[in-house]
């Protein structure tokens, strides 16, 4: 068996173009994807504020701090021009109080757009933090009679926790994102990076698996079938084969993601790269299911393209799956396993937790596929020799 | 006896490429495996190479049943594919490697065992280059190199001369005779009958899915009836003289093909065809040419089925 697993590594060699070709795209689509070359890249927001209270000046502030975005001051009429000109992505308008949201004018629905209404979500929610207890703080010191000025209360309790859940962000957001089901990032071109590399690693390891139907075609595998290795063994030498060459490109994708784009992997890059591998134990073993489908090699550059592309978008990798609202889209993500490594991955890096679920269904996807695989091989190949 | 095969059948669908075959080659021979296209040939030594499930019948190896457990000719047997099975993008050496490594083979012994093996095959200074650069005759030998690796005690090989230039042919039958000698036992399947005549001992003749003869090279033509042929061809008409030629030593007929031409069929094998040409000589008659046909596997096969080996 360790002779199979080295030969077929020997073989891979020669694709080494594909697999240099493979992930020299995922860096060049994360790049452009994440807008993340050089680090240059801020799409502009134009910002409206009626108001010009403390609160809105703070959150412009916070805007403008970001750096994920260019913040521009204009007045309602030329803001809105802007924005038909295209020229921004979007306008934030304050007009009314700020307890009542903020609007957002953009003529479409984009991922710096979802990202901008994210940050103000942020905002808005840390400020009625405030105000929360504030009132609370009011209600117990009216009960308790004792006499205190309103706004004083207001800027103290403003002061005291504002600042502290600011930097450290507040529990009640952190509980939020734990218990949300797409664990939200605001981190994009992270997003893109995990996307591209998931997305990418796909075809060159449905051809590296696909190499059993060259055995096929060359007459190799019969050579393999009289060798004293059983047929389980010849089949666990390809999925290894090609799962050290899958697990090596998502070694490098986040090394270079890292090194590259400085992108933050988070406190567990060992825990990112276990997923990883997960991943690409789901994904071999879907290959090897779709591998036992066609018959030959041919068929395989037909229909993988469709197979691996439909499940990356279904899956998040060309873009968030938050800015998907179609209910349907949703449901069919659920069957892809870029979803749910895409899930597992930004748990990690976002917040350091460590979700089961993801987990739990990727080992569920790769049994399933690897025990269909399996049988529909074990029939052809008594269907090929009844 | 190394193999024995009982009733061995295959069929595909409704096709029976193989029919109920009996079968017994010993330990140690050269046996030859003869048969038209089609004959069935290959689908038999599938399934003695366990690469094709017989759909009945009984097939053991040294007294071992292999259709239950393959497990106990795997590692003894040596196969050569009707056609190439190779790694075109890898050398001749990383293909003898990689197939060698199957057998459990390793480090220096590997290493050892492929130098040899790349002597017996012939191919040492091109060891390194691809075997897609290859002609198709050392693709060939390195396809039968790669059986030979592990030292197999059966090796079979399915017509492994097919397109290839004389001198890599010559080459081939070399060494399957020289794996004779170190008593390594041979299946040769071809439908060259001369290939079979130079190195076979006993031979096997399959046609449409049977077995309709087997034995050595001898019995088989003694078997057929069949007899050496002499054609002689007088100065002069000979139809008036045939008496004396009938009355010679071993002359089984003579048939006058035409005034001065006639066929002699000589019975007994060995030499006795020169006793019969000697005594025409001394009857000082006036021939002037002949030419000889010795029986052959080509003429058994025309004798049993009414058709040649090759149409
Ligand atoms: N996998 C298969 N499926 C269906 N029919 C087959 C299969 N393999 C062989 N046959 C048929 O069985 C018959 C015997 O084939 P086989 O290859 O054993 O002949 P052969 O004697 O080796 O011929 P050749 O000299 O041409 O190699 C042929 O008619 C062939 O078409
Ligand atoms: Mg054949």
């Amino acid at each position: 068996m360790k002779a199979l697993i080295k030969l077929k590594i020997r073989l891979m060699k020669d694709n080494l173009i594909l697999y240099v070709i493979m992930a020299a795209m995922s860096l060049i689509l994360s790049a452009v994807f994440g807008g993340t070359m050089g680090g240059s890249y801020s799409p502009t927001i134009v910002v409206v504020d009626e108001l010009q209270t403390v609160e809105t000046s703070n959150i412009i502030n916070d805007l403008q701090s970001e750096h994920a975005f260019n913040v521009k001051l204009m007045d309602y009429d030329a803001a809105l021009d802007e924005v038909m000109g295209r020229n921004v992505i979007a306008a934030v308008v304050f007009d009314k109080s700020l307890d009542q949201g903020v609007n957002v004018i953009q003529l479409r629905d984009t991922v710096e757009g979802f990202q901008l209404s994210r940050l103000l979500e942020d905002e808005l929610s840390l400020l009625e933090n405030i105000k929360t207890l504030d009132s609370q703080l009011s209600g117990i010191l009216v009960n308790e009679k004792i006499v205190f000025n309103q706004d004083d209360l207001y800027l103290e309790v403003k002061n005291t926790f504002g600042d502290q859940w600011e930097n450290k962000r507040p529990i009640t957001i952190e509980s939020y994102l734990v218990a949300s089901d797409n664990a939200l990032t605001s981190n994009v071109s992270r997003h893109y990076m995990i996307g591209m590399t998931l997305f990418f690693v796909t075809y060159s390891l449905m051809f590296t698996v696909g190499d059993f139907l060259e055995d096929k075609r060359l007459r190799t595998l019969d050579r393999m079938m009289i060798a004293p290795i059983s047929r389980r063994g010849i089949l666990f030498s390809n999925l290894v084969s090609s799962m050290v060459v899958g697990v090596l490109q998502i070694c490098f994708m986040v090394l270079a993601g890292k090194f590259l784009f400085h992108i933050d992997w988070g406190q567990n890059l060992l825990g990112v790269i276990g997923v990883g591998v997960l991943y690409i134990f789901v994904m071999t073993t879907l290959s090897l299911f779709v591998v036992s489908i066609v018959k030959t090699m041919a068929q395989l550059g037909a229909v993988s393209p469709i197979i691996l592309t439909g499940m990356g978008m279904l899956g998040g990798c060309m873009w968030p799956l938050e800015i998907i609202s179609s209910r349907l889209l949703l449901t069919l993500a659920n069957f892809t396993p870029h979803k749910w490594a895409l899930e597992a991955i930004e748990a990690l890096t976002n917040g350091n937790t460590f979700s089961y679920l993801p987990i739990l269904v990727l080992l569920g996807m790769g049994l399933t596929y690897l025990i269909l695989g399996e049988r529909v091989m074990y029939f052809k190949s008594l269907k090929d020799n009844q | 006896m190394m193999i024995v095969a009982e009733k061995l059948t295959k069929k595909f669908g409704d096709f029976t490429a193989v029919d109920a075959i009996d079968l017994s080659i010993e330990k140690g021979k050269i046996v030859g495996l003869l048969g038209p296209n089609g004959a069935g040939k290959s689908t038999t030594i599938s399934m003695i190479s366990t690469l094709y499930k017989p759909t009945s019948g009984r097939l053991f190896f040294e007294g071992n049943d292999i259709i239950k457990s393959p497990k106990w000719i795997k590692p003894h047997l040596g196969y050569v594919p009707q056609e190439l099975a190779l790694y075109d993008s890898l050398s001749g050496y990383e293909n003898l490697k990689y197939f060698g490594g199957l057998y459990g083979l390793s480090g220096t012994a590997l290493k050892k065992r492929v130098d040899e093996v790349s002597r017996v095959i012939g191919i040492d200074e091109r060891l390194k280059d691809r075997v897609s650069e290859y002609s198709g005759g050392m693709k060939r030998r390195i396809n039968i190199g790669v059986a030979l690796l592990h030292e197999p005690k059966l090796i079979i090989m399915d017509e492994p001369t097919v397109g290839i230039d004389p001198q890599s042919r010559n080459h081939i039958l070399e060494t399957v005779k020289s794996l004779g000698e170190q008593g390594i036992t041979v299946i040769y399947t071809s439908h060259y009958m001369e290939e079979v005549e130079a190195i076979c001992q006993d031979v096997w003749i399959m046609d449409h899915g049977k077995m309709i003869a087997n034995g050595t090279q001898e019995a088989l033509i003694e078997q057929a009836g069949i007899h050496t042929a002499i054609r002689m061809k007088f100065d002069s008409q000979i139809k008036d003289r045939l008496d004396p030629l009938r009355k010679l030593n071993h002359a089984m007929a003579v048939d006058l093909i035409s005034d001065d031409e006639l066929v002699v069929l000589v019975n007994g094998g060995g030499n006795t065809h020169k006793e019969v040409i000697k005594s025409v000589m001394e009857l000082n008659y006036d021939l002037t040419s002949f030419d000889i046909t010795r029986p052959n596997l080509e003429q058994v096969f025309l004798k049993l089925t009414g058709r040649g080996l090759r149409d």
